[in-house]
C-alpha cells in the first residue's frame, strides 16, 4: 500500500512538472521536465475513494527547491503540510502547527522519488519509466513504469495541457481515479525564502528546510 | 540334515521374495522418477521436548523457519539493484516449488479480508487512548485530514468501512513489526569508503523439505541467473541466508562423499579381488550380495519413510566393506570343501553379532541414525541371504586363489605382531585397560555440540552474518513456547506474561499479540469504538437527531448515504464479542508469518520470537519460574540431548557386549569362550586412547561407531573360533575382509561431514585393532591346538 501511494504520487507529480515546464512536446524528455530549480504553484485535486459516493475535492499550494526539498500544503477543506526534505527526515505540519516527524517507508520512498523527479533527473526517469508520447495536438503524454512491481498499481496516466492549466488524469486498479489541476506556476532563479513562506508562513519551518543537506 | 534342508528352502523363498520386491520397487520408481533423497537437517537434530505435542509444535515452527531463505543483493547503484531484484523475483516466482514473499500483496489479498470482520476489535494501545481522549469534533477533523490530505487518501478498506483509518494504521503498524520488514527496502551501506545499496528477497519454499534434485535445481537456477546478469555487465554480489542453503551445502558434501566412497571402495575391492583371485569372476557373488543388500535396504527404507536420507546412503555405502565378508569366507571355506555346517553356523553367528551392533544404533534419538540402523540391518540380512542362496550355485567353479598376495599381506602384519606382541598377550589387555584408566583419570575430551553433526562452510556463515546485520530480525534458534487448553486462555496467558514480565519487551519480541489482542483488550477496543459508532457519544446539542454518532457525522459530511452509514453501525453492533481465531494469520500459502499459533488435539501452542542479541539468560530465568512457559534454545538443547545420548549410548554399548557375551556363552557353553570378546573390547579401548592422544573430542557418533567395531570384531573372532581346522583359510579371509572394511570405513573418515568422519575414524581404528586381535587369537588357538 505504501508503495502504491509512492508510485501514484510520483507519477502524478512527474507528469505534472513535465507538462507544466514543457514548451514543446517532443520525444526529448527534458522538455517535459522542470528547468527551474525553484518554483511554486496551486493545485486542485479530485479523487474518487472507494467507499465514497462522490469525489473528494481538495486544493492547496506547493513549493519546490531542488537543493532543499518539497512542501505540499493542502489548504481546503483541511489544512496540513508535508515537508519532504532531501535528507532522511520528513515532517507533517497539522492545522495546530504541530510538527510531526513522518515514520514509515512510504514517506521515505515518496520523498526520494519526488525530489528526483522534480529536480528533473532525466536519468532517473529513463531508467524507471517508459514515456509514450501521443496526440501531439492535444499536448498530452503518457507515462508507464518499467518496473513490474510499480506497474501493478498504475493502470494508466493521461496528461492534458490547456491554456494556463495542466490536467492530470490517472486510473489505478486499486486506488480509483484521480484528477489534479495545476495553475499559478511561478518560477525563480534562486532560493527566495519569501516563496517558502508563501506556502508556510512559519519562517522557522522554511529555515528548517533550508538546513537540510541537498 | 532335514532341518538344514528346510532352512535352505525357507532361505530360497525369502530370497525370491526380497528379489521380487526390490526389482519391482526399482522398476516402478525409476520409471516414474519417484526416488526421493531427503537432505533436511532436522532429522539430524535431536528432540527438543519430552512433550510430544510441544515437540510437534516446535517441529512445525522449525519447518516454517526452514522453508524460508533470503537472497540479499548488493550493488553500487540503485538501478542495478532494482533490476536484480526484479529479475530474481520473476525467475523465482516461476519456480513451482517456491514463491517470493510480497508483503503488500499478502496484506491486501489475505490479511485484510481475514481481519475485516474483526476491525472493531483491533486497536493498539495508543489508538485506544487517543480515541478516548479526543473530543468528537476533533476526531472528525482528524478523519477528514486523512481523507483530504496529501498522501492520506489511501486505505486498506473503503472509507465507509474504516472512516478514521484506524484499522489501516493498525494493520500497517503490525506489519512493520514482522521482522525482515526492511527486506523490501533499499539500504545504503558503506564499505571502505564506497557506498553500496542492498535489498533482499524473502523466498518461501512450498511444502516440506525439498528433495535433493529440487534443491539442486533451485540452487542451479539462482547461480545461472546470477551468471546471466553478470554477463550483462551488472556488477553485484548475492548473499545467501537460511537453513535451505545449509541443507544444500550438506547435501552437496554428502553427494560428493557418496560418489567418492562408493567408487573408491568398489574400485579398491575389485583390485583386491583381482590380486587375491587373479580373476574378476569371484566378484559375481559379492557384487550380487552387495546389490541385493543395499538395493533391498534402500527399497524398504524408501517404502517405510517415503524417502531415504542422504546420510543413510553415505553409511549404506560403507556396508560394502561388511557385506563382502560373507562372500570371502564362503569362497575360502568352499575351497577347503569341509566344515560346511561350521561355515553356515559361523556365517549366521557373524550376521547376528553384526545385527546386534547395527541394531544398537536404533536406540539413538536421532531419526536419521535410526534409519541408518534399519537400513544396515536389512542390508546385512539380505546380503547374507544372497550368499547363502547364491553361494551353492557357484560351488562347482574352481577359483584359483593367489596365495602369494594374501600370504604376503598376512605375513606383513602377523610376523612382527607374533614376534613382539604375542609373548606379551597375557598382559596386553591389562596394559590396555590400565592405559585407558590413566586417560580417563586425566579426562577425555568430549564433543556434544551440534557442530559435531554438521559443520557449515565459512563462506555461508559469513553471508548469513552479513544478511543478519542488514535486516532487523528475530533469532530463529531461541524463542519462548507457551501452551494452554483453549484459544482464549492462551491469548490471555500471553498477554498476562507481557504484563507481568517487563523483560519480555513487547517491541523487541514478536507474538500473535502483535496482530490479535487478548480477549480483554478486544473488549476494551470495542468499547472505545462505541464512542464513534454510538449516538449517545455524539455531540447531540449541535447535531440533527439521527446523525449524532461521530461516524455518522463524518460520513455524512462526505455525502455517504444514511443507509450505508446505518449498515456500518449495524456491522459494529453485530461484531460485539466476535472471537478472532489467530489461525487466520498463518493459513494462507503466501503468509510471510512464521507459524506462531498451533493447535494439536485441542491443545494450543504459541511462540514468542525474540530479537537477535537479546538477554537470553533473562528469558531462561523467566521460563524456569513460569508454569507452561518453555525457553527453547535449540543449540543448547541439542548439546544437552547429544550429551545424554552419548552417555546412554555408552551404557548401551556395555549392554550390547553383554548380549553378545550371552550369545557366545549360548553357542560355546564355556566361560573361557568369553575370551574372544577381549578382541573387540581391547580394539574399542585402544581406539578411544588413540583418539584421545590426537585430542579428537569423543562424540555420540564415535560411540555409535563402537557398536560396529564390536560387530566386525566378533565377525573375525567367530570365524577364527568356528573354523579351527581351516585356520589358515580363515585368516586369509579375515585379512581380505578387514582390508575391504578398512578401505570403506577409512574413506568415511575423510568425509566433509563431521558425523560421518567421526564414524569412519572410529571404525578405521577399531577394525585395525580387531584384525590384530584376531591374528593374536588365532596364534593363541593354534598353539593350544598343537
Amino acid at each position: 500500500m505504501n508503495r502504491l501511494l509512492s508510485i501514484l504520487t510520483i507519477v502524478i507529480l512527474n507528469s505534472f512538472f513535465a507538462t507544466v515546464f514543457a514548451n514543446d512536446l517532443s520525444t526529448d524528455l527534458s522538455q517535459f521536465l522542470p528547468d527551474h530549480c525553484y518554483f511554486s504553484g496551486h493545485f486542485h485535486e479530485e479523487k474518487q475513494l472507494p467507499g465514497l459516493p462522490q469525489k473528494v475535492l481538495s486544493k492547496g499550494k506547493f513549493y519546490f527547491a531542488c537543493d532543499r526539498g518539497l512542501i505540499w500544503q493542502t489548504q481546503s477543506p483541511v489544512q496540513n503540510s508535508l515537508l519532504y526534505t532531501l535528507g532522511k527526515d520528513h515532517y507533517r505540519l497539522d492545522q495546530n502547527n504541530t510538527l510531526e516527524k513522518l515514520e514509515g517507508r512510504s514517506h521515505k520512498h515518496l520523498a526520494k522519488l519526488l525530489n528526483n523527479l522534480m529536480s528533473g533527473n532525466q536519468d532517473y526517469l529513463h531508467k524507471y519509466f517508459e514515456i509514450i508520447q501521443f496526440n501531439e495536438k492535444s499536448h498530452s503524454v503518457t507515462l508507464t513504469s518499467r518496473k513490474k512491481s510499480m506497474a501493478k498499481f498504475i493502470h494508466s496516466l493521461n496528461l492534458t495541457k490547456n491554456e494556463g492549466e495542466v490536467t492530470i488524469q490517472m486510473q489505478g486498479e486499486k486506488s480509483g481515479n484521480s484528477l489534479i489541476r495545476i495553475d499559478n506556476l511561478q518560477a525563480t532563479e534562486e532560493f527566495v525564502s519569501e516563496c517558502c513562506r508563501f506556502v508556510i508562513p512559519q519562517a522557522a519551518l522554511c529555515l528548517g528546510l533550508e538546513t537540510q543537506t541537498p | 540334515m532335514k532341518a538344514f534342508y528346510q532352512l535352505n528352502i525357507v532361505c530360497r523363498i525369502a530370497f525370491a521374495a526380497i528379489t521380487i520386491f526390490t526389482v519391482a520397487f526399482f522398476v516402478l520408481h525409476l520409471s516414474t522418477n519417484k526416488i526421493r533423497i531427503n537432505t533436511d537437517l532436522k532429522s539430524l537434530s535431536p528432540r527438543m521436548s519430552a512433550d510430544p505435542q510441544l515437540q510437534q509444535a516446535i517441529n512445525t515452527l522449525s519447518s516454517s523457519i526452514e522453508q524460508r531463505f533470503i537472497l540479499m543483493f548488493e550493488a553500487e547503484d540503485e538501478y542495478t539493484l532494482d533490476t536484480l531484484v526484479e529479475a530474481f523475483s520473476s525467475a523465482l516466482d516461476e519456480n513451482e516449488n517456491m514463491h517470493v514473499i510480497n508483503y503488500a500483496e499478502w496484506l491486501t489479498d489475505d490479511m485484510v479480508p481475514a481481519l475485516r470482520a474483526h476491525r472493531f476489535q483491533l486497536l493498539d494501545e495508543q489508538q485506544r487512548q487517543h480515541i478516548l481522549a479526543q473530543s468528537s469534533p476533533s476526531l472528525i477533523q482528524e478523519g477528514k485530514q486523512k481523507i483530504y490530505g496529501f498522501a492520506g487518501g489511501l486505505k486498506l478498506l473503503p472509507v465507509d468501512e474504516d472512516p478514521f483509518g484506524f484499522f489501516s494504521d493498525y494493520v500497517l503498524n503490525a506489519l512493520s513489526r514482522l521482522g525482515n520488514e526492511d527486506a523490501e527496502e533499499t539500504q545504503e551501506i558503506e564499505k571502505d569508503g564506497v557506498v553500496f545499496y542492498t535489498q533482499a528477497l524473502i523466498v518461501k519454499l512450498k511444502g516440506g523439505a525439498l528433495a535433493l534434485d529440487q534443491q539442486n535445481q533451485i540452487q542451479k537456477s539462482i547461480n545461472q541467473l546470477a551468471n546471466v546478469l553478470r554477463e550483462q555487465d551488472l556488477n553485484f554480489n548475492v548473499y545467501h541466508s537460511g537453513v535451505f542453503f545449509f541443507a544444500v551445502d550438506a547435501a552437496s558434501k554428502s553427494k560428493k562423499d557418496i560418489g567418492l566412497i562408493s567408487s573408491i571402495s568398489l574400485a579398491g575391492t575389485l583390485l583386491i579381488f583381482l590380486l587375491a583371485f587373479s580373476s574378476l569372476r569371484p566378484m559375481l557373488l559379492p557384487l550380487a550380495s552387495i546389490a541385493m543388500g543395499i538395493g533391498f535396504a534402500f527399497a524398504c527404507i524408501h517404502s517405510i519413510f517415503g524417502g531415504v536420507h542422504v546420510l543413510t546412503i553415505v553409511f549404506g555405502a560403507s556396508l560394502i566393506g561388511v557385506v563382502i565378508d560373507y562372500s570371502l569366507h564362503y569362497f575360502y571355506h568352499q575351497k577347503a570343501g569341509s566344515q560346511q555346517t561350521h561355515l553356515q553356523s559361523a556365517l549366521f553367528l557373524s550376521l547376528c553379532t553384526s545385527l546386534i551392533g547395527y541394531a544398537a544404533l536404533s536406540f539413538s534419538a536421532l531419526t536419521s541414525l535410526q534409519q541408518v540402523a534399519l537400513f544396515s540391518c536389512l542390508g546385512l540380512a539380505a546380503a547374507w541371504l544372497s550368499v547363502i542362496v547364491l553361494g551353492p550355485l557357484i560351488r562347482g567353479q574352481n577359483f584359483k586363489v593367489n596365495t602369494l598376495f594374501v600370504n604376503f599381506l598376512f605375513a606383513l602384519v602377523s610376523r612382527p605382531l607374533v614376534r613382539f606382541i604375542f609373548p606379551l598377550r597375557k598382559f596386553l589387555p591389562a596394559f590396555i585397560f590400565l592405559l585407558a584408566a590413566l586417560f580417563l583419570w586425566r579426562g577425555i575430551e568430549t564433543g556434544d555440540s551440534p557442530r559435531e553433526i554438521f559443520r557449515p562452510s565459512e563462506q555461508l556463515l559469513k553471508e548469513e552474518a552479513f544478511v543478519s546485520s542488514q535486516l532487523s530480525d528475530y533469532e530463529p534458534g531461541k524463542y519462548l513456547a507457551l501452551s494452554d487448553n483453549s484459544q482464549e486462555a492462551l491469548l490471555n496467558k500471553l498477554a498476562s506474561l507481557y504484563e507481568k514480565h517487563r523483560t519480555i519487551d513487547f517491541d523487541n519480541t514478536l507474538s500473535v499479540l502483535h496482530w490479535i489482542p487478548d480477549s480483554a483488550a478486544q473488549a476494551e477496543n470495542y468499547r472505545a469504538l462505541e464512542k464513534l459508532y454510538t449516538p449517545a457519544y455524539g455531540d447531540a446539542e449541535n447535531s440533527d437527531p439521527g446523525t449524532s454518532s461521530t461516524v455518522r457525522q463524518l460520513l455524512s459530511s462526505l455525502n455517504v448515504t444514511p443507509a450505508v452509514i446505518s449498515k456500518q453501525e449495524n456491522a459494529f453492533r453485530e461484531a460485539s464479542g466476535l472471537p478472532i481465531n489467530p489461525e487466520v494469520l498463518f493459513k494462507p500459502e503466501g503468509s510471510p508469518l512464521l507459524e506462531l499459533w498451533l493447535n494439536f488435539d485441542s491443545r494450543f501452542y504459541t511462540f514468542i520470537l525474540l530479537r537477535k542479541g537479546s538477554d537470553w539468560q533473562a528469558f531462561e530465568n523467566i521460563a524456569a519460574n513460569e508454569a507452561g512457559l518453555t525457553f527453547i534454545d535449540v543449540a543448547s538443547l541439542s548439546t544437552e540431548v547429544l550429551h545424554s545420548q552419548r552417555v546412554s549410548s555408552t551404557w548401551l554399548l556395555v549392554v550390547a557386549y553383554l548380549l553378545v557375551g550371552m550369545l557366545v556363552l549360548f553357542r560355546y557353553r564355556s566361560l573361557n569362550s568369553l575370551n574372544i570378546l577381549l578382541v573387540p573390547i581391547c580394539a574399542t579401548t585402544l581406539s578411544v586412547i588413540v583418539l584421545a592422544v590426537f585430542s579428537v573430542p569423543i562424540s555420540l557418533f564415535h560411540v555409535m561407531a563402537m557398536f560396529l567395531v564390536l560387530g566386525l570384531g566378533m565377525d573375525y573372532v567367530i570365524f577364527v573360533r568356528e573354523m579351527p581346522l581351516d585356520s589358515h583359510e580363515t585368516m586369509m579371509a579375515v585379512v581380505l575382509s578387514a582390508i575391504t572394511s578398512l578401505l570403506a570405513f577409512g574413506l568415511l573418515s575423510i568425509s566433509a561431514l563431521p558425523v560421518v568422519s567421526a564414524f569412519g575414524q572410529t571404525v578405521l581404528l577399531g577394525n585395525t585393532f580387531n584384525l590384530l586381535g584376531a591374528i593374536l587369537l588365532r596364534q593363541s588357538l593354534t598353539i593350544k591346538g598343537s
